[in-house]
Protein backbone atom coordinates (compact mmCIF):
# COMPACT_ATOMS: atom_id res chain seq x y z
CA UNK A 1 0.00 0.00 0.00
CA UNK A 2 0.88 3.46 -0.94
CA UNK A 3 0.71 5.42 2.39
CA UNK A 4 -1.08 8.65 0.92
CA UNK A 5 -2.41 8.95 4.57
CA UNK A 6 0.55 10.41 6.13
CA UNK A 7 1.37 14.05 6.87
CA UNK A 8 3.71 16.03 5.30
CA UNK A 9 5.44 16.50 9.01
CA UNK A 10 5.18 12.86 9.84
CA UNK A 11 7.46 12.29 6.23
CA UNK A 12 9.86 15.20 7.05
CA UNK A 13 10.84 13.76 10.74
CA UNK A 14 11.30 10.52 8.75
CA UNK A 15 13.60 11.74 6.54
CA UNK A 16 15.21 13.53 9.39
CA UNK A 17 15.78 10.07 11.24
CA UNK A 18 16.78 8.65 7.43
CA UNK A 19 19.32 10.91 6.84
CA UNK A 20 20.78 10.23 10.39
CA UNK A 21 21.34 6.40 9.36
CA UNK A 22 18.64 5.60 11.82
CA UNK A 23 18.14 1.84 10.92
CA UNK A 24 14.49 1.33 12.01
CA UNK A 25 13.90 4.77 9.56
CA UNK A 26 15.42 3.54 6.82
CA UNK A 27 13.54 0.36 6.81
CA UNK A 28 10.21 2.46 7.14
CA UNK A 29 11.80 4.77 3.93
CA UNK A 30 12.66 1.39 1.47
CA UNK A 31 9.12 0.68 2.06
CA UNK A 32 8.08 3.65 1.22
CA UNK A 33 10.35 4.79 -1.54
CA UNK A 34 9.46 1.32 -3.09
CA UNK A 35 6.56 3.43 -5.05
CA UNK A 36 9.28 5.07 -7.20
CA UNK A 37 10.13 1.69 -9.52
CA UNK A 38 5.94 0.96 -9.01
CA UNK A 39 5.31 4.72 -10.21
CA UNK A 40 7.55 4.47 -13.50
CA UNK A 41 6.17 1.19 -13.70
CA UNK A 42 2.74 2.21 -14.00
CA UNK A 43 3.70 5.10 -15.99
CA UNK A 44 5.66 3.12 -18.69
CA UNK A 45 2.39 0.85 -18.81
CA UNK A 46 -0.05 3.96 -19.63
CA UNK A 47 2.06 4.91 -22.21
CA UNK A 48 2.02 1.43 -23.87
CA UNK A 49 5.42 0.40 -22.31
CA UNK A 50 7.84 2.56 -24.68
CA UNK A 51 10.57 1.37 -22.33
CA UNK A 52 12.07 -2.05 -21.50
CA UNK A 53 13.20 -3.78 -18.13
CA UNK A 54 16.28 -2.48 -18.57
CA UNK A 55 15.50 1.38 -19.23
CA UNK A 56 12.82 1.02 -16.56
CA UNK A 57 15.34 -0.16 -13.79
CA UNK A 58 17.92 2.70 -14.89
CA UNK A 59 15.20 5.14 -14.48
CA UNK A 60 14.20 4.31 -11.31
CA UNK A 61 18.11 4.19 -10.05
CA UNK A 62 18.37 7.53 -11.65
CA UNK A 63 14.92 9.09 -9.92
CA UNK A 64 15.76 7.40 -6.89
CA UNK A 65 19.64 9.05 -6.93
CA UNK A 66 17.82 12.47 -7.64
CA UNK A 67 15.56 12.13 -4.53
CA UNK A 68 18.68 11.07 -2.49
CA UNK A 69 19.90 13.95 -3.49
CA UNK A 70 17.36 16.31 -2.10
CA UNK A 71 15.98 14.47 0.75
CA UNK A 72 16.58 17.96 3.00
CA UNK A 73 14.58 20.08 0.48
CA UNK A 74 11.75 18.13 1.42
CA UNK A 75 9.16 20.70 2.80
CA UNK A 76 6.62 18.31 4.29
CA UNK A 77 3.69 20.08 2.46
CA UNK A 78 2.75 16.48 0.61
CA UNK A 79 2.97 13.44 1.21
CA UNK A 80 6.28 11.57 0.53
CA UNK A 81 5.04 9.67 -2.86
CA UNK A 82 3.71 12.91 -4.36
CA UNK A 83 7.03 14.66 -3.24
CA UNK A 84 8.77 11.94 -4.89
CA UNK A 85 6.17 11.64 -7.94
CA UNK A 86 7.57 14.61 -9.84
CA UNK A 87 10.88 13.30 -9.85
CA UNK A 88 9.57 9.74 -11.26
CA UNK A 89 7.75 11.71 -14.66
CA UNK A 90 11.02 13.78 -15.16
CA UNK A 91 13.06 10.79 -15.22
CA UNK A 92 10.80 9.16 -17.08
CA UNK A 93 9.90 11.51 -19.61
CA UNK A 94 13.61 11.92 -19.75
CA UNK A 95 14.06 8.39 -20.60
CA UNK A 96 11.33 7.76 -22.97
CA UNK A 97 13.23 10.80 -25.09
CA UNK A 98 16.32 9.07 -24.55
CA UNK A 99 15.02 5.96 -25.69
CA UNK A 100 13.10 7.58 -28.63
CA UNK A 101 16.14 9.32 -30.04
CA UNK A 102 17.67 6.00 -29.75
CA UNK A 103 15.07 4.42 -31.65
CA UNK A 104 14.94 7.24 -34.45
CA UNK A 105 16.81 5.76 -36.78
CA UNK A 106 15.87 1.84 -36.40
CA UNK A 107 11.92 2.32 -36.54
CA UNK A 108 10.42 0.81 -40.10
CA UNK A 109 7.68 2.79 -41.81
CA UNK A 110 4.89 0.37 -40.47
CA UNK A 111 6.43 0.43 -36.81
CA UNK A 112 4.27 3.49 -36.44
CA UNK A 113 3.32 4.42 -32.86
CA UNK A 114 -0.09 3.54 -32.02
CA UNK A 115 -1.51 7.59 -32.12
CA UNK A 116 -3.42 7.05 -28.67
CA UNK A 117 -0.19 6.54 -26.83
CA UNK A 118 1.68 8.91 -28.55
CA UNK A 119 -1.29 11.48 -27.53
CA UNK A 120 -0.54 9.83 -24.08
CA UNK A 121 3.20 10.87 -24.26
CA UNK A 122 2.81 14.40 -25.62
CA UNK A 123 -0.03 14.74 -22.28
CA UNK A 124 2.85 13.29 -20.28
CA UNK A 125 5.55 16.02 -21.78
CA UNK A 126 3.02 18.54 -20.78
CA UNK A 127 2.56 17.33 -17.39
CA UNK A 128 6.62 17.32 -17.15
CA UNK A 129 6.69 21.30 -17.72
CA UNK A 130 3.98 21.31 -15.11
CA UNK A 131 5.70 19.76 -12.34
CA UNK A 132 9.24 21.60 -12.97
CA UNK A 133 7.02 24.67 -13.55
CA UNK A 134 5.64 24.13 -10.03
CA UNK A 135 9.28 23.71 -8.57
CA UNK A 136 10.23 27.24 -9.49
CA UNK A 137 7.52 28.67 -7.21
CA UNK A 138 7.61 30.03 -3.93
CA UNK A 139 7.17 27.37 -1.29
CA UNK A 140 3.58 28.83 -0.29
CA UNK A 141 2.37 29.44 -4.36
CA UNK A 142 3.50 25.88 -5.19
CA UNK A 143 1.57 24.55 -1.54
CA UNK A 144 -1.69 26.61 -2.41
CA UNK A 145 -1.89 25.72 -6.12
CA UNK A 146 -1.11 21.77 -5.16
CA UNK A 147 -3.44 21.70 -2.07
CA UNK A 148 -6.08 23.05 -4.55
CA UNK A 149 -5.68 21.07 -7.17
CA UNK A 150 -4.12 17.83 -6.35
CA UNK A 151 -5.72 17.12 -3.24
CA UNK A 152 -8.94 19.32 -3.63
CA UNK A 153 -8.78 20.96 -0.30
CA UNK A 154 -10.89 24.45 0.27
CA UNK A 155 -9.14 28.01 0.79
CA UNK A 156 -10.33 27.51 4.42
CA UNK A 157 -8.79 24.29 4.19
CA UNK A 158 -5.31 25.42 2.75
CA UNK A 159 -5.02 28.55 4.96
CA UNK A 160 -5.47 26.25 8.09
CA UNK A 161 -3.07 23.89 7.10
CA UNK A 162 -0.21 26.17 5.64
CA UNK A 163 -1.16 28.84 9.10
CA UNK A 164 -2.43 31.87 6.87
CA UNK A 165 -5.65 33.08 6.56
CA UNK A 166 -8.27 31.99 3.57
CA UNK A 167 -7.40 35.09 1.67
CA UNK A 168 -4.16 35.02 1.55
CA UNK A 169 -4.25 31.11 0.67
CA UNK A 170 -6.70 32.80 -2.45
CA UNK A 171 -4.17 35.69 -3.49
CA UNK A 172 -1.05 32.89 -2.97
CA UNK A 173 -2.84 30.61 -5.24
CA UNK A 174 -3.88 33.66 -7.84
CA UNK A 175 0.08 34.29 -8.16
CA UNK A 176 1.12 30.94 -7.89
CA UNK A 177 -1.10 30.41 -11.44
CA UNK A 178 0.02 33.53 -12.94
CA UNK A 179 3.77 32.95 -12.21
CA UNK A 180 3.16 29.30 -13.14
CA UNK A 181 1.99 30.49 -16.73
CA UNK A 182 5.01 33.11 -16.86
CA UNK A 183 7.14 29.86 -16.48
CA UNK A 184 5.48 27.51 -18.94
CA UNK A 185 5.49 30.53 -21.42
CA UNK A 186 9.31 31.23 -20.82
CA UNK A 187 10.19 27.17 -21.41
CA UNK A 188 7.89 27.21 -24.52
CA UNK A 189 10.39 25.59 -27.23
CA UNK A 190 12.99 24.16 -24.66
CA UNK A 191 13.17 20.62 -25.45
CA UNK A 192 13.98 19.73 -22.04
CA UNK B 1 -12.87 48.30 -24.05
CA UNK B 2 -11.65 48.99 -20.87
CA UNK B 3 -7.96 49.50 -19.51
CA UNK B 4 -6.48 46.63 -17.13
CA UNK B 5 -6.22 48.05 -13.89
CA UNK B 6 -5.50 46.62 -10.21
CA UNK B 7 -9.36 46.20 -9.85
CA UNK B 8 -9.70 44.65 -12.94
CA UNK B 9 -6.52 42.12 -11.77
CA UNK B 10 -8.88 41.99 -8.21
CA UNK B 11 -11.12 40.73 -10.33
CA UNK B 12 -9.20 38.35 -11.71
CA UNK B 13 -7.96 36.96 -8.23
CA UNK B 14 -11.58 36.45 -7.37
CA UNK B 15 -12.73 34.66 -10.35
CA UNK B 16 -9.74 32.46 -9.37
CA UNK B 17 -10.73 32.10 -5.74
CA UNK B 18 -13.97 30.81 -6.98
CA UNK B 19 -16.45 33.85 -7.54
CA UNK B 20 -17.39 32.94 -10.83
CA UNK B 21 -20.04 34.98 -11.69
CA UNK B 22 -22.00 35.97 -14.84
CA UNK B 23 -21.27 39.26 -14.74
CA UNK B 24 -17.50 39.06 -13.57
CA UNK B 25 -16.99 37.28 -16.44
CA UNK B 26 -19.07 39.94 -18.71
CA UNK B 27 -17.02 42.43 -17.43
CA UNK B 28 -13.75 40.57 -18.46
CA UNK B 29 -14.92 41.05 -22.09
CA UNK B 30 -14.68 44.36 -22.05
CA UNK B 31 -10.78 44.09 -21.22
CA UNK B 32 -8.40 42.48 -23.62
CA UNK B 33 -6.10 41.81 -21.53
CA UNK B 34 -8.50 40.13 -18.55
CA UNK B 35 -9.71 38.29 -21.51
CA UNK B 36 -6.38 36.91 -22.64
CA UNK B 37 -5.66 35.87 -18.67
CA UNK B 38 -8.59 34.40 -18.41
CA UNK B 39 -8.35 32.25 -20.92
CA UNK B 40 -4.59 30.90 -20.09
CA UNK B 41 -5.76 30.82 -16.66
CA UNK B 42 -8.75 28.62 -17.74
CA UNK B 43 -6.32 26.47 -19.24
CA UNK B 44 -3.72 26.22 -16.75
CA UNK B 45 -6.34 25.48 -14.78
CA UNK B 46 -7.44 22.31 -16.92
CA UNK B 47 -4.29 20.78 -16.99
CA UNK B 48 -3.30 21.05 -13.25
CA UNK B 49 -6.70 19.00 -13.33
CA UNK B 50 -5.63 16.76 -15.35
CA UNK B 51 -2.19 16.14 -14.15
CA UNK B 52 -3.79 15.45 -10.69
CA UNK B 53 -5.87 13.02 -12.00
CA UNK B 54 -3.05 10.96 -14.16
CA UNK B 55 -1.16 11.43 -11.17
CA UNK B 56 -3.80 10.18 -8.51
CA UNK B 57 -4.49 7.58 -11.39
CA UNK B 58 -0.72 6.39 -11.06
CA UNK B 59 -0.50 6.34 -7.93
CA UNK B 60 -3.60 4.12 -7.16
CA UNK B 61 -2.54 1.60 -9.86
CA UNK B 62 1.46 1.87 -8.18
CA UNK B 63 -0.31 1.09 -4.64
CA UNK B 64 -2.34 -1.83 -6.71
CA UNK B 65 0.79 -3.49 -7.89
CA UNK B 66 1.68 -6.69 -7.22
CA UNK B 67 5.55 -6.32 -7.89
CA UNK B 68 5.67 -4.50 -4.63
CA UNK B 69 8.34 -7.03 -2.44
CA UNK B 70 10.66 -6.46 -6.10
CA UNK B 71 10.39 -2.43 -5.78
CA UNK B 72 11.56 -3.08 -2.13
CA UNK B 73 14.28 -5.10 -2.97
CA UNK B 74 15.23 -2.90 -5.47
CA UNK B 75 14.89 0.33 -3.18
CA UNK B 76 16.77 -1.78 -0.21
CA UNK B 77 19.84 -2.59 -2.87
CA UNK B 78 20.03 1.04 -3.53
CA UNK B 79 20.01 2.69 -0.29
CA UNK B 80 22.63 0.04 0.39
CA UNK B 81 24.75 0.88 -2.24
CA UNK B 82 24.45 4.76 -1.99
CA UNK B 83 24.86 5.36 2.01
CA UNK B 84 26.12 1.74 3.42
CA UNK B 85 28.61 3.88 5.98
CA UNK B 86 25.08 5.46 7.31
CA UNK B 87 23.40 2.33 8.07
CA UNK B 88 24.28 2.01 11.93
CA UNK B 89 25.25 -1.13 13.58
CA UNK B 90 25.93 -2.75 16.87
CA UNK B 91 29.22 -1.80 17.83
CA UNK B 92 30.85 -4.61 18.43
CA UNK B 93 29.97 -5.56 14.75
CA UNK B 94 31.24 -2.65 13.52
CA UNK B 95 34.46 -2.88 15.60
CA UNK B 96 34.26 -6.98 13.73
CA UNK B 97 34.37 -5.01 9.82
CA UNK B 98 36.63 -2.51 10.82
CA UNK B 99 39.38 -4.77 12.05
CA UNK B 100 38.28 -7.48 9.00
CA UNK B 101 38.60 -4.04 6.78
CA UNK B 102 42.40 -3.34 8.31
CA UNK B 103 42.99 -7.17 7.88
CA UNK B 104 42.22 -7.26 4.21
CA UNK B 105 44.74 -7.08 1.58
CA UNK B 106 44.40 -4.43 -0.99
CA UNK B 107 46.21 -5.53 -3.85
CA UNK B 108 46.90 -2.77 -6.15
CA UNK B 109 47.59 -4.38 -9.66
CA UNK B 110 48.31 -1.73 -12.01
CA UNK B 111 49.29 -2.86 -15.38
CA UNK B 112 51.06 -0.05 -17.57
CA UNK B 113 50.63 0.04 -21.57
CA UNK B 114 52.03 2.79 -23.90
CA UNK B 115 49.63 4.48 -26.08
CA UNK B 116 51.42 7.16 -28.63
CA UNK B 117 54.08 7.73 -25.57
CA UNK B 118 51.32 7.90 -23.40
CA UNK B 119 51.08 6.09 -19.88
CA UNK B 120 47.93 4.75 -18.70
CA UNK B 121 46.71 2.32 -16.35
CA UNK B 122 44.73 -0.67 -18.13
CA UNK B 123 43.46 -1.84 -14.43
CA UNK B 124 43.47 -1.45 -10.99
CA UNK B 125 42.27 -3.93 -8.82
CA UNK B 126 41.23 -4.05 -5.06
CA UNK B 127 40.40 -7.21 -2.80
CA UNK B 128 39.11 -8.13 0.04
CA UNK B 129 40.28 -10.79 2.49
CA UNK B 130 37.94 -13.55 0.71
CA UNK B 131 37.46 -12.32 -2.68
CA UNK B 132 39.79 -11.21 -5.35
CA UNK B 133 39.19 -10.13 -8.81
CA UNK B 134 40.27 -13.11 -11.36
CA UNK B 135 39.89 -10.81 -14.22
CA UNK B 136 42.83 -9.51 -15.85
CA UNK B 137 43.60 -6.58 -18.04
CA UNK B 138 40.98 -4.66 -20.50
CA UNK B 139 37.21 -5.71 -19.18
CA UNK B 140 35.76 -8.06 -22.46
CA UNK B 141 32.68 -10.30 -22.09
CA UNK B 142 32.29 -10.79 -18.23
CA UNK B 143 34.08 -10.08 -15.10
CA UNK B 144 35.32 -12.84 -12.71
CA UNK B 145 36.73 -13.43 -9.19
CA UNK B 146 37.54 -15.98 -6.71
CA UNK B 147 35.85 -16.14 -3.33
CA UNK B 148 36.79 -18.57 -0.38
CA UNK B 149 34.37 -17.26 1.92
CA UNK B 150 30.89 -19.04 3.34
CA UNK B 151 28.90 -21.15 0.61
CA UNK B 152 26.02 -19.71 -0.51
CA UNK B 153 27.33 -16.33 -0.77
CA UNK B 154 25.33 -13.95 -3.27
CA UNK B 155 27.60 -11.74 -4.96
CA UNK B 156 25.90 -8.23 -5.84
CA UNK B 157 27.85 -6.29 -9.28
CA UNK B 158 27.73 -2.69 -9.29
CA UNK B 159 29.35 -0.97 -12.36
CA UNK B 160 30.24 2.77 -11.97
CA UNK B 161 31.87 5.42 -14.01
CA UNK B 162 35.25 4.76 -13.61
CA UNK B 163 36.06 8.56 -13.62
CA UNK B 164 33.01 9.26 -11.59
CA UNK B 165 31.87 6.58 -9.24
CA UNK B 166 29.89 8.30 -7.20
CA UNK B 167 27.49 7.53 -10.70
CA UNK B 168 26.35 4.25 -11.10
CA UNK B 169 25.95 2.52 -14.21
CA UNK B 170 22.34 0.50 -14.27
CA UNK B 171 21.00 -1.64 -11.88
CA UNK B 172 23.18 -3.94 -9.89
CA UNK B 173 23.34 -7.52 -10.19
CA UNK B 174 23.19 -10.38 -7.89
CA UNK B 175 24.61 -13.31 -9.01
CA UNK B 176 25.53 -16.30 -6.96
CA UNK B 177 28.61 -17.79 -9.05
CA UNK B 178 31.94 -16.26 -8.97
CA UNK B 179 31.06 -14.43 -12.54
CA UNK B 180 28.95 -11.78 -13.85
CA UNK B 181 28.60 -10.76 -17.43
CA UNK B 182 25.88 -7.71 -19.41
CA UNK B 183 24.25 -7.81 -22.24
CA UNK B 184 25.56 -5.81 -25.46
CA UNK B 185 22.75 -2.90 -24.86
CA UNK B 186 23.28 -2.69 -21.05
CA UNK B 187 27.73 -2.24 -21.98
CA UNK B 188 26.47 0.44 -24.70
CA UNK B 189 25.74 2.91 -21.79
CA UNK B 190 28.83 2.91 -20.01
CA UNK B 191 31.74 4.97 -20.18
CA UNK B 192 34.93 3.27 -21.52
CA UNK B 193 36.27 3.57 -18.10
CA UNK B 194 34.10 1.85 -16.00
CA UNK B 195 35.14 0.80 -11.88
CA UNK B 196 32.92 -2.29 -11.02
CA UNK B 197 32.48 -3.39 -7.37
CA UNK B 198 31.51 -6.73 -6.40
CA UNK B 199 30.10 -6.94 -3.00
CA UNK B 200 30.58 -10.51 -1.31
CA UNK B 201 27.01 -11.29 0.94
CA UNK B 202 27.54 -13.95 3.08
CA UNK B 203 24.26 -15.55 4.75
CA UNK B 204 26.12 -14.27 8.13
CA UNK B 205 29.14 -12.65 9.31
CA UNK B 206 30.56 -9.22 7.27
CA UNK B 207 30.52 -9.09 3.72
CA UNK B 208 33.48 -7.98 1.94
CA UNK B 209 34.32 -5.30 -1.60
CA UNK B 210 36.47 -6.16 -4.33
CA UNK B 211 36.70 -3.37 -6.86
CA UNK B 212 37.96 -3.95 -10.41
CA UNK B 213 38.59 -0.21 -12.56
CA UNK B 214 39.49 -0.95 -16.29
CA UNK B 215 38.74 -0.05 -19.73
CA UNK B 216 36.34 -2.09 -21.84
CA UNK B 217 37.89 -3.51 -24.99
Amino acid sequence: MLHTGNTGDADRELLVRVRRGEPASVDVFVGRMACVPLILAAQNARLGRPLGPSDLSDAAQEALTQIWQRLESFEGRSTLETWVYRFCTNTFMNAVRKHRRARRGEELAEEQPDPHHVDAESRYTRFDHLYRGLARLSADERACVRLKHFEDRTFDEIGAFLRISPNTAKTQYYRGLRRLHEILGSEEGDPK
Amino acid sequence: MTTHDDEHEKRLEEWVAGRRRPETERQFADCAECAEALRELRQLEKDLSEAADEEAQVLRDASNSPDRPKAEAFVRRFVETVEPARRSRPRLVLLGSLLAAAAAVVVAVVLWTNHSGERRPDILLSAGEHLQIATRGPLRDALEWTYDGPAGTEFEVIVRDGTDPSSVCGAPKIVTTNRCSWTPEEEARWPKLVKIDVIAKPLSGDGETASYTGWRE
